[in-house]
């Protein structure tokens, strides 16, 4: 809404926003005068010609330069998830033959102190062994025994068989664990991700 | 006022006498042009800012795509990441064309 500024009327006088603007009042154009010009001044002390005007260009151009760059990361990435990283066996002596009756189970660190597997020995199928870290927030899976592996922080449900989900919020299997049998010594030999 | 008028007049009867006269957009080699100010500043800048929308919606999908190929870097699983990275790749070389495609300037004062 434009307000009129009646140009004799003295008292009713307002700054423009621009001191070289001049405002018009029934057709007539009146000049500002110096006074308002220095009062403006000191109300809104920031020149033109020292202002950083950001162009639509100069934003497209910041727009563009960004999607290069997070194609680059991206590919960085892509590249990093992608690097050798060497046959990733260790064999690692968890159990003796045995040990473990048919529906026990046990924990134990696997590849080091820092991460656990879980060791099942499942009527029918005998010994298997996931990483026991849950796929939703990783916290501790145990074995309730019915052939079912179960997270109580939020319910979820895994298959002992093969480590799929059953229930709950996880959507991706158990990492599996590979193991070996040499003499009387099971070992764990390598965590496969799926 | 009476200039309106005569307008007016000349317009015949309209919904909104406050409307702004139509006037026909230029006419180009393969029919009429988009609006009446595509050949002026108001037209460069309105396709400018339909590039700076484009541009800036694939640069959201394309952080996406990013957080998604960290995601599934941390998880161990490698074997999506390169199509995330053709998708964003697909999505640059998209901001690109949508970028560098207009290739008509004006001379802004």
């Amino acid at each position: 809404m434009v307000k009129e500024v009646d140009p004799k009327d003295k008292q009713a006088a307002v700054p423009a926003l621009n001191p070289e603007i001049v405002r018009e009042s029934g057709g007539e154009v009146m000049p500002q005068r110096p006074q308002e010009i220095e009062d403006w001044r000191t109300e809104f002390p920031y020149p033109w010609d020292e202002d950083e005007v950001v162009t639509r260009r100069d934003t497209l151009r910041f727009l563009l330069g960004g999607s290069g760059a997070l194609f680059l990361a991206t590919g960085v990435l892509a590249i990093i998830g992608n690097l050798p990283s060497g046959p990733g066996v260790k064999a690692v002596p968890i159990a003796k033959v045995g040990e473990l009756a048919e529906n026990q189970w046990k924990v134990f660190d696997f590849p080091d102190q820092y991460a656990q597997g879980i060791l099942i020995n499942l009527p029918g199928k005998g010994l298997v062994a996931y990483s026991d870290v849950c796929t939703h927030l990783s916290c501790a899976v145990v074995y309730e025994g019915n052939g079912k592996l179960h997270c109580p922080c939020h319910e979820g449900l895994f298959d002992a068989t093969t480590g799929n989900v059953l229930a709950g919020p996880p959507t991706r299997p158990l990492p599996l664990i590979q193991i070996a049998i040499h003499g009387d010594t099971i070992y764990a030999v390598k965590e496969v991700l799926r | 006022m009476n200039e309106h008028a005569d307008s007016q007049r000349r317009r015949g009867p309209v919904a909104n006498p406050d409307d702004p006269p139509v006037r026909r957009p230029p006419r180009g080699p393969r029919g009429p042009m988009p609006g009446p100010n595509y050949l002026g500043i108001p037209g460069r800048a309105a396709i400018v800012q339909g590039q700076v929308f484009i541009v800036a919606i694939i640069l959201i999908v394309q952080l996406w795509l990013c957080t998604l190929a960290l995601y599934e870097l941390l998880s161990g699983r490698a074997g999506i990441l390169g199509w995330l990275t053709l998708a964003s790749a697909a999505g640059f070389v998209i901001a690109l064309i949508v970028t560098l495609w207009p290739r008509r300037r004006i001379d802004e004062p």
